[in-house]
């Protein structure tokens, strides 16, 4: 299941500074971000097991028992731990549920932005001249639109299906990694050891793979994670607006946008989601904070 | 400097083709643009007909150059929600987007800025720190999670906030602040970051050596010199800021550009969206364009380099 990987990456992404032991290195992390980790693997294991651990099936109804408080409230009903919305769903179900497939829907649109700008961004950089002009030229385009101007023209056009969200939260953040990509490789590439393998005879392919690819993994891996919480944020942005994932599929956006009608006097329904988010997306940034700190890598905030 | 001047408008007139024929062309791709352009359930022979009148039948590049006629005739076709000119349409709402706009940039600029400082002189002081936290905190809270937050308590719980529309002056407190939260983190952070910069240089040791008052120090030698790049990344925001007003005015039901795109997304409104996005996309191009002209007309080095 690959939805837990955002967070094991971002702890295993250590593997590019020199390797103490793996408790030395605990023992030089500060408290908060120590507190952080533990606090990540906890979330990406609830998402990762979510269909084995919700307590109810997330769309299930119970009309009997709806807009129930959580537990500790008055009126609160003993089966629903964080209570129940307008159709009587679980909102404990749903929350769990809904950071699965935030998770996986931020993790897979990262994956495609790095893909594409990443590729683009390589050979941009390594082709130079008029291919680099071209190329730099559409990421300039992309940049200077609002990604929600690009996210709404997207799905108008092509309707608001899982894999055309995916695109859209690809689309959003490319020309980022285009643009970082680009820069490491032209830095990287007028380097003694790179001309070295040139002047040895090293063919285009090899000087990419055995010597490129792997010395911009640090910036890149920052940039990821960092793209990462961005996502969480966008994808739970659009799926707030309806534009998103469509109901009665729960996302952490969605089910606060539906939970805003219901606002006034079950303000439950809107409240775990949004701290839900809020607290992911919050971990995840300081988790890339303290990744780029630790690598020392430095990158052009947004 | 004017080579620069001329470059630069170059690349933004190409940059505005690009965007103007990705739209042409987006529509034609992903299927017959005259669904995009007619209600749904529209019998087959009167679809014949639209496809006719639009000039649907006609070679591709024979449509390209009508879609830039039509551009340059203000004539962008009726939207099919309220079946009145998409640009009327437009003109009714544009206004209240600025405002809004504007009283988040006032805002941001206004808090922003002042706290930055504040954070970068006590950096050792819990003060320091708390703002710093603060600052974090607004980087993390989306806009719609602090707008629903706003409501919650200003309009549901204490009544004392409106909660939709855009009529009066007390209207424009909970969009302006949810909208430019994240703006002002982002702004405490730069200008932290660069004051502490600027704080370390030797200049400003020279500043104090020759007896100059603190305040003269910090905000004539200091912040001016903090302030060059923090405008930059003012500049850079405005596109963030635009994405953020689409959420935002969709949450204080604000009747401006930005519910307009969502509602013209959700319905499939297409004449409103393709015109919508021109429209947003040229004024962001052309505000980005006014900020790198303003910032190479203060700071020479951006053109020389540039040139």
């Amino acid at each position: 299941m690959p939805d837990a990987g955002v967070y094991e990456d971002t702890g295993l992404t250590d593997k590019a500074a020199p390797p103490p032991s793996l408790r030395a290195r605990l023992a030089r992390l500060d408290p908060l971000l120590t507190f952080c980790l533990a606090l990540a693997l906890l979330l990406a294991a609830a998402a990762l097991l979510a269909p084995w651990i919700a307590p109810y099936e997330p769309e299930a109804q119970r009309l009997l028992a709806r807009l129930r408080p959580p537990a500790g409230f008055e009126r609160a009903h003993p089966d629903y731990l964080l209570g129940t919305d307008q159709l009587g769903r679980d909102l404990l179900s749903r929350c769990l549920y809904g950071l699965r497939l935030s998770l996986l829907l931020a993790l897979f649109g990262a994956v495609a932005g790095l893909l594409l700008g990443g590729a683009l961004g390589f050979v941009a950089g390594l082709a130079g001249g008029a291919t680099d002009s071209v190329l730099m030229a559409v990421a300039d385009v992309k940049l200077s639109l609002p990604v929600a101007l690009v996210a709404l023209f997207v799905i108008a056009l092509a309707g608001s299906h899982i894999a055309v969200l995916i695109v859209v939260l690809g689309l959003a953040y490319w020309a980022h990694f285009a643009r970082l990509v680009r820069a490491q490789v032209m830095a990287l590439r007028e380097l003694p050891y790179v001309e070295a393998a040139r002047a040895a005879g090293a063919s285009n392919w090899r000087i990419a793979t055995r010597h490129l690819l792997p010395n911009i993994v640090s910036p890149v891996v920052v940039m990821f994670t960092l793209n990462v919480s961005n996502l969480i944020l966008l994808e739970s942005a659009l799926s707030f607006l309806g534009l998103g994932v469509q109901p009665p599929t729960a996302t952490l956006g969605s089910m606060v946008g539906q939970g805003r009608d219901y606002m006034a006097s079950a303000p439950w329904i809107v409240a775990s989601p949004a701290i839900l988010i809020v607290l992911v997306a919050l971990i995840v940034m300081l988790l890339g904070d303290a990744l780029r700190d630790h690598l020392d890598v430095k990158l052009r905030e947004r | 400097m004017a080579n620069y001047f001329l470059g630069r408008l170059a690349r933004t007139a190409v940059t505005l083709w690009v965007i103007a024929t990705l739209v042409f062309f987006a529509v034609r791709l992903t299927g017959h643009p005259i669904d995009f352009l007619m209600p749904e359930g529209l019998d087959a022979e009167s679809r014949q007909a639209m496809i006719v009148y639009f000039g649907l039948d006609r070679p591709v590049f024979e449509q390209y150059a009508l879609f830039w006629r039509s551009l340059a005739d203000g004539e962008f076709g009726l939207g099919l929600l309220e079946r009145r000119s998409v640009a009327v349409i437009f003109g009714e709402r544009i206004g209240r987007s600025l405002s809004l706009l504007v009283a988040s940039l006032v805002v941001t600029v206004g808090i922003g800025v002042p706290l930055g400082i504040a954070a970068a002189l006590w950096r050792k002081s819990p003060l320091g720190n708390a703002l710093l936290l603060v600052a974090f905190l607004g980087y993390a809270v989306p806009n719609f999670v602090l707008a629903i937050l706003l409501l919650l308590v200003f309009s549901f719980s204490l009544n004392w906030l409106p909660s939709a529309g855009s009529a009066t002056l007390a209207h424009y407190i909970m969009p302006t602040l949810a909208l430019s939260a994240y703006f002002v983190a982002s702004l405490v952070r730069y200008t932290r970051n660069s004051m502490l910069d600027v704080l370390g240089q030797d200049y400003m040791r020279t500043a104090r050596a020759k007896g100059l008052p603190e305040g003269v120090v910090i905000f004539k030698h200091g912040l001016r010199n903090a302030l060059v790049p923090v405008v930059t990344v003012l500049g850079l925001q405005v596109t963030t800021l635009v994405s953020g007003a689409v959420v935002i005015e969709t949450v204080f039901a604000w009747h401006g550009v930005g519910d307009l795109l969502v509602g013209a997304t959700l319905r499939r409104d297409y004449p409103v969206l393709q015109f919508g996005v021109l429209i947003v996309a040229a004024a962001v191009i052309m505000v980005n364009l006014l900020v790198d002209l303003a910032y190479a007309a203060i700071d020479p080095r951006i053109r020389l380099s540039e040139a």
